[in-house]
């Protein structure tokens, strides 16, 4: 379930942005997908669900490609510094033959 | 190889079953033992200046709750975190990171261990395995740092009352 204040507007505008990060990554983003939500302990949260290429595959490359987006997405949503500060980010990774095969709506 | 590295070797191969163990079962303890591979890495860390008895030690290490560590892991990754040292002192991006990945560790523990509606991925559990071996890389980097020094106090005393 949704959880925010946030007018339609910024809920909009912030969707907008969020694209605007997974094109930043054409070779390894398919797309990113997000809610405001509440995490396990009930604080507000906004998740993160990113789709990748097929061509990440190892660990090393993952981590490395995980902090990038994940640094990409908190730097231009500015979400430690602006109203969305008080939102914990999670962010959550799938390969595009993963997801094609769940078709979790979340995710699509 | 201390106790924190056995789990996330272990995490690494729970993450990849072999197609006759049960996979949403190996994803879920794999994404777990990551969290609790990263928890017990900073818990050991903090111990280790530590120069009383084991059995102290063990009591000392048995005070840290994970909801605490949340919390001053959040402020640090939002940079509101408020160490002891006057003035205060720069966090460096590499605890920032390691801070904030305890936190996504933790929230995706929850999930793993008690939310039996989400499936995992082997993508899925394999980053956040990734993740926690970049925070041990990260943490390398700055463990003789004075803010790491007292992010490990804040992890066992709470955030620093204003």
């Amino acid at each position: 379930m949704a959880t925010t204040y946030l007018s339609p507007q910024k809920l909009k505008d912030f969707a907008q942005r969020v694209d605007e990060v997974a094109k930043k990554f054409p070779d390894e983003v398919v797309r990113i997908r997000h809610s405001f939500t509440r995490d396990w302990d009930g604080d507000p949260a906004i998740n993160f669900r990113i789709v990748l290429t097929d061509k990440i595959r190892r660990n090393r490359r993952l981590s490395e490609l995980s902090d990038l987006i994940g640094g990409a997405l908190i730097k231009d949503l500015a979400l430690y510094e602006s109203e969305y500060s008080q939102y914990i980010p999670y962010f959550y990774y799938r390969s595009k033959s993963e997801e094609d095969k769940l078709k979790d709506s979340e995710w699509e | 190889m201390g106790i924190a590295e056995d789990l996330l070797t272990l995490a690494g191969r729970l993450a990849d079953p072999a197609r006759e163990e049960p996979e949403q079962a190996s994803l879920r303890r794999s994404v777990s033992t990551a969290y609790y591979s990263l928890f017990q890495f900073l818990v050991q860390e903090a111990a280790q200046g530590w120069n009383g008895t084991d059995a102290v030690r063990v009591g000392l290490e048995r005070r840290f709750e994970h909801a605490r560590m949340k919390s001053v892991s959040q402020s640090v990754a939002q940079d509101k975190w408020i160490g002891w040292s006057s003035p205060a002192l720069t966090v460096p991006s590499d605890l920032r990171s390691v801070a904030r990945t305890f936190v996504i560790l933790q929230e995706a523990r929850h999930l793993a261990d008690y939310d039996n509606g989400k499936g995992w991925t082997p993508i899925e559990a394999r980053e956040k395995v990734a993740e926690v071996q970049l925070a041990f890389e990260n943490w390398a980097n700055i463990r003789t740092h004075p803010a790491a020094n007292e992010y490990l106090l804040s992890l066992l005393v709470g955030n620093k009352r204003e």
